[in-house]
């Protein structure tokens, strides 16, 4: 970009804010990963201290347990988020970019839902799903994770999509394509980043989700989805083994890391098109 | 770029359809609109799960196995669904529930673990609601009974609970007699009083124990002797801070059983017994049962007199609405307690308690008053520190007063009480019935209960005590441990202070409120009585509302619809 | 250019499929609410219609309305910390020079995201032990005086609940304003840079006003998530000690599944709700007129 390179003091001070930041953020990570290195009882007496022997233990019984789970896990998120990322692209799409009447109304009847307290739901949405003959598979826990994940990508895809400039479209408008056209064609592409955000968010929220699964899935330990698991393993009356949780926890996250990788990627592809056609 | 998500997509889908075809219960039925609310359904409801309609079947199916005549029809597969809270032997009930199957193939045993207590409160919520077609078939008891607001007979008496009390004499096929010959008839009998003494909503299992946990190496450091009186317990309380431990005894929210025990102490010899025990006369009255209540006397030399007693809970309601919870004897029991809780951490009532373990375990904390069912993970945990960490630790029990305060009796008892209850929901499809109480009674004999407790300890999980069931013992060393927490067990008197479960979960910060503001000496016994009053009165008013007492012991009651 | 049948109803079959499933699983579930919160319904019984008893009972309910001060002081730290610590972290994030040491740096902070809420909370509730974490760092910093049993001591527990998660960087905030960032054209900035402006100026005058609309939505989610949720608090102090960390919609979940009263929970749940209607449309009102 031929810019002056300076190092000023502004310059320096703003790094090691960053990096100041960037370690703060990453600190409980740091944390985690030490004390699944250990004993749960040495985690109590030694809290700061690197581990004096390292506890394999805990990642080994955690393997054992965790392994079908996880694969429950990312089979329910996977067609969830498939699910949740055509919905939110069509719904962002049609509130930020096409006019209909009644579009104000039918918006924020979309932003009410998410001002129902959580708690409130549970009780009705398991009546639903009992009486849809899903209780105890997958759908249950799909097809709510659908409806409840799409208001917060909708709302971030309704921005996005507004957002963008008039100019992208007029080209394809005065070829005569119709607003369906659009959407496929332009919108939907360029649209990358927002989709990939909202994917990493409700990806990330699902898989860590235990209430929901525990209300709904009512059978044996396989086909319990991942957070179930690790909680129901480790967590409990008198006895919360911290070691192997945290052990649970960064195994399962391996899963989520990979995906996010590839994706982030992906997403600074999609970033760059935008920049170089705006 | 389109590629890639078609890609995605492709694979969900293949991923979907090979596995959502082989596992899940995805029974494909619609469960008929049953959803009415009263509970005992009409017709027979089917079975969770079943891949065919199961009838209750008139024909026994013919005798072939070692499990004799079978109740059920057994060749139709079945489900029953066994739902706990994580370490309560859970790994055990995998195993049994392995092993049952075995012996019979036509019946699924699944077991469903659920981690915490609230968590499996809102379990129980969410699939008791409505025609409990799809609800659990073995769960914990006493969390119905907590639902419905403290009343196991109520529980029984609109179909949540089975009642087992014809099931004693049935034959059991895995123990060679009857259900009954398991257990020790007094422990059956406290089962009964714990249901209320109407029914018997479970049976016993195991017993959990208190005890005064020490670290010895501490105590020995300062020339201190393990306290066995509660003159004792002040005194080294007082020296450890001194010392320099800020913090000299270690509690979680059980240790309110100290109070427990204090209140046992003072009310036993004093309380009218009218107020508690079911009398002669009464709705529930039954001969053969309560002949122990007529005219019952405490005798202080007899800690075990008690023994046999059976509770009115109409009787205890009565009581508690008539009289005010600040009175004199209550005020002396909580200033007797206020001498060791000053001692206590902050919050020690809405604490975890795995905080107090740790802090035992981290010797910041010399002494701790926990239960049995801790004694197991504080061996393996001590056992597992490194050398410069260890530390010697016994447990003592306290078990008496040596100047009684005036009004109490001199011995101190503590925690010898029933764990573990599990009950049976009602269910009004026989042959379904019949495959839960068959497994029920496989786990309850002396084979399957000792399976249950050896896969829990291989599993390096902890039992909460000995087991109840006859002829069942465990590890030497486990059992001798066990053994220090063998005490008399006092008798329930702490509700009439407001202690224990006697709040709405609502109520409950309130009254943590004050309890915390008590134990550091913020506000007096009689200030902390004054402002839970109100909070115990509307759990009374619950209860009453919810059993449909008229508090009126003499006519009988039937609980609100 | 008269619109065609088709692309007039276009609009609503895109919507169509949010509509489907918010009726089934929220608008189902509202309507029994209301319904429920005029009667008894509770857990085994009958249910009777009430009227607006539970309503007036919630507004004479202590706890409750003084959970509403607990809450605001909550929802204002969160929103505020929602939006300025990520701000600053993108901000600082655009002006670095390597693209290597970008990527790692959006790496760091995206990570931290993907462990589950309920993991980092424990963790900040082992830090705020007061045997370990925090107290340890200050006895060894000679700063004893400075320590407490911070989750059990009601003067502070509300403030240590508040900073839990600090710097509040890791998640999607920070994404969706990176993301804004690298929208801004490219050939503003080229111009600005071109009349010599400083970093500090390009911020003020060419990001801040670009990002509006995005922190505008940020706004309003931080708002409703953190009126409406209540998983944090439970894991970190349940309401305690006492309530001094006691929230509206954590009470309502108590009321619902610790005692089975569902209709009065319905009704604590309708008040909470309009609360967070109310805040809602006033904000966005607000900060319209910003513009």
């Amino acid at each position: 970009m031929g810019k002056k390179k300076r190092i000023t003091i502004g310059s320096v001070v703003r790094t090691i804010i960053l990096f100041l930041l960037v370690f703060l953020t990453f600190f409980p990570l740091l944390l985690m990963i030490n004390m699944s290195l250990k004993q749960n009882v040495m985690i109590a007496n030694d809290f700061f201290g690197l581990p004096r022997t390292i506890y394999w233990t805990n990642y080994m019984k955690a393997f054992r347990f965790i392994f079908r789970p996880i694969l429950n896990s990312l089979l329910v998120c996977g067609t969830s988020l498939v699910g949740i990322l055509m919905v939110v692209s069509l719904s962002g799409y049609a509130f930020g970019r096409m006019k209909f009447k009644g579009k104000k109304v039918l918006y924020s009847m979309v932003l009410a839902v998410m001002m129902i307290p959580y708690a409130l739901t549970i009780i009705p949405n398991y009546g639903v799903v009992v009486k849809l003959g899903l209780l105890n598979s997958f759908w249950a826990l799909i097809i709510p994770y659908i409806s409840g994940q799409q208001i917060f990508g909708i709302i971030l895809a309704e921005a996005f999509f507004h957002e963008m400039p008039g100019e992208l479209f007029e080209a394809a408008r005065i070829d005569g394509a119709g607003d369906l056209q659009q959407f496929l064609r332009i919108g939907l592409p360029l649209s990358k980043p927002i989709l990939i955000t909202v994917g990493i968010q409700v990806v990330v929220a699902m898989y860590n989700d235990y209430m929901w699964p525990s209300v709904v899935i009512t059978g044996g330990d396989d086909v319990k989805t991942f957070c179930q698991i690790v909680l129901n393993n480790a967590a409990g009356k008198g006895s919360s083994d911290l070691g192997l949780i945290t052990a649970a926890f960064i195994l399962g996250t391996i899963p989520l890391l990979i995906i996010t990788q590839s994706c982030l990627k992906y997403y600074i592809q999609g970033m760059m098109v935008g920049a170089v056609k705006g | 770029m389109k590629k890639k998500r078609l890609l995605a997509m492709l694979l969900s889908a293949v991923l979907m359809t090979g596995a959502l075809t082989g596992c899940g219960d995805t029974g494909g039925q619609t469960s008929s609109d049953g959803s009415s609310k009263t509970e005992s359904s009409a017709s027979a409801s089917e079975a969770e799960g079943s891949e065919e309609d199961a009838e209750p079947s008139g024909a026994e199916a013919p005798d072939v196995s070692e499990a004799t005549d079978a109740e059920w029809d057994t060749s139709k597969e079945d489900t029953i669904t066994l739902c706990v809270i994580n370490n309560f032997y859970t790994a055990g009930e995998k195993k049994l529930a392995e092993e049952y199957m075995k012996l019979h193939p036509e019946t699924k045993v699944v077991v469903d673990v659920i981690a915490d207590n609230d968590s499996y409160m809102t379990k129980m919520m969410t699939s008791m609601e409505g025609d409990r077609k799809n609800a659990p078939d073995i769960v914990h008891g006493n969390f119905l009974a907590a639902a419905t607001t403290g009343n196991m007979e109520v529980a029984v008496s609109k179909g949540f609970v089975y009642d087992m009390t014809d099931m004693l004499d049935e034959e059991n096929p895995y123990n060679n007699g009857k259900v009954r010959d398991a257990f020790e008839e007094k422990d059956l009998q406290e089962a009964f009083d714990g249901s209320g003494g109407v029914c018997l909503g479970f049976l016993p299992f195991d017993r959990i124990g208190f005890a005064l946990y020490y670290n010895k190496t501490i105590l020995d450091g300062l020339s201190l002797e393990a306290p066995t009186t509660w003159e004792q317990l002040v005194d080294v309380c007082g020296k450890l801070k001194e010392a320099g431990y800020n913090v000299p005894l270690s509690a979680g929210p059980e240790t309110y059983r100290m109070i427990a025990t204090l209140s046992d102490a003072f009310y036993r010899g004093t309380m009218d017994t009218a107020a508690y025990l079911a009398q002669p006369g009464d709705a529930i009255w039954n001969e053969e049962t309560m002949s122990a209540n007529v005219d019952f006397a405490y005798d202080e030399s007899n800690p075990m007199c008690d023994k046999y007693l059976v509770r009115s809970t109409e009787r205890q309601l009565k009581y508690k609405t008539e009289n005010s919870y600040d009175n004199e004897t209550n005020r002396q029991i909580l200033d007797t307690f206020y001498q060791v809780a000053q001692y206590f951490p902050d919050n020690w009532i809405a604490a975890d308690s795995t905080q107090a373990i740790t802090d035992f375990e981290s010797q910041i904390s010399p002494l701790l008053y926990q239960a049995s069912f801790n004694a197991g993970l504080i061996l393996s945990d001590t056992n597992a520190l490194p050398d410069d960490m260890k530390f010697e630790w016994a447990t003592t029990q306290i078990e008496r007063f040596e100047n009684p305060p005036e009004g109490a009796g001199e011995q101190l008892r503590g925690l010898w009480a029933l764990g573990n209850a599990m009950s049976i929901v009602g269910t009004e499809d026989a042959d379904h019935l019949a495959r839960i109480k068959d497994f029920y009674k496989f786990w309850y004999s002396k084979d399957g209960a000792k399976m249950c407790f050896e896969e829990t300890l291989n599993n390096g999980n902890f039992v909460q005590g000995p087991c109840i069931i006859k002829g069942v013992t465990l590890d030497p060393e486990l059992e001798q441990l066990l053994a220090g927490f063998e005490t008399v067990s006092c008798a329930g008197f702490e509700g009439f202070l407001g202690i224990g479960e006697t709040y709405r979960s609502a109520d409950k910060p309130l009254y943590y409120d004050y309890m915390n503001k008590f134990c550091k000496g913020e506000i007096t016994s009689a200030e902390y009585l004054q402002g839970v009053d109100p909070l115990c009165k509307n759990y009374v008013q619950d209860m009453i509302e919810t059993g449909g007492f008229d508090l009126d012991p003499t006519t009988p009651d039937e609980p609100k619809e | 250019m008269k619109r065609s049948l088709f692309s007039r109803i276009l609009p609503y079959l895109f919507i169509a499929p949010t509509f489907v499933l918010m009726a089934i699983f929220s608008y189902y579930a509202i309507g029994k609410t209301v319904l429920d919160s005029f009667t008894d319904s509770a857990f085994g019984m009958k249910s009777h219609w009430l009227g607006l008893d539970n309503y007036v009972r919630a507004f004479h309910d202590d706890m409750f309305v003084t959970s509403f001060r607990n809450q605001l002081i909550i929802t204002v730290t969160t929103v505020f910390n929602s939006i300025f610590f990520p701000l600053v972290a993108a901000e600082l994030l655009f002006f670095v020079r390597s693209e290597r040491v970008g990527k790692i740096v959006k790496m760091a902070f995206v990570i931290p995201m993907l462990v589950p809420g309920l993991v980092v909370t424990l963790m900040w509730k082992y830090l705020y032990n007061p045997n370990f974490g925090f107290n340890t760092l200050l006895r060894a910093l000679d700063l004893s005086g400075l320590t407490r049993n911070w989750l059990n001591d009601s003067s502070v527990a509300l403030i240590c609940v508040i900073l839990t998660g600090f710097p509040f960087i890791s998640g999607m905030y920070f994404l969706i304003l990176h993301n804004g960032l690298n929208m801004v054209s490219g050939e503003l900035y080229e111009a600005a840079i071109i009349d010599g402006a400083t970093s500090m100026q390009v911020v003020r005058y060419i990001h801040v006003p670009n990002l509006k609309p995005y922190v505008k939505t940020i706004f309003t989610l931080s708002l409703i998530g953190s009126l409406s949720g209540f998983g944090q608090i439970y894991a970190m102090t349940g309401g305690g000690p006492g309530y001094a960390t006691m929230i509206p919609s954590l009470l309502m979940y108590k009321v619902a599944f610790g005692d089975g009263q569902f209709g009065y929970a319905s009704a604590l749940g309708m008040v909470i709700m309009l609360v967070i209607v109310v805040l809602t449309v006033v904000s966005r009102k607000l900060l319209k007129t910003e513009e």
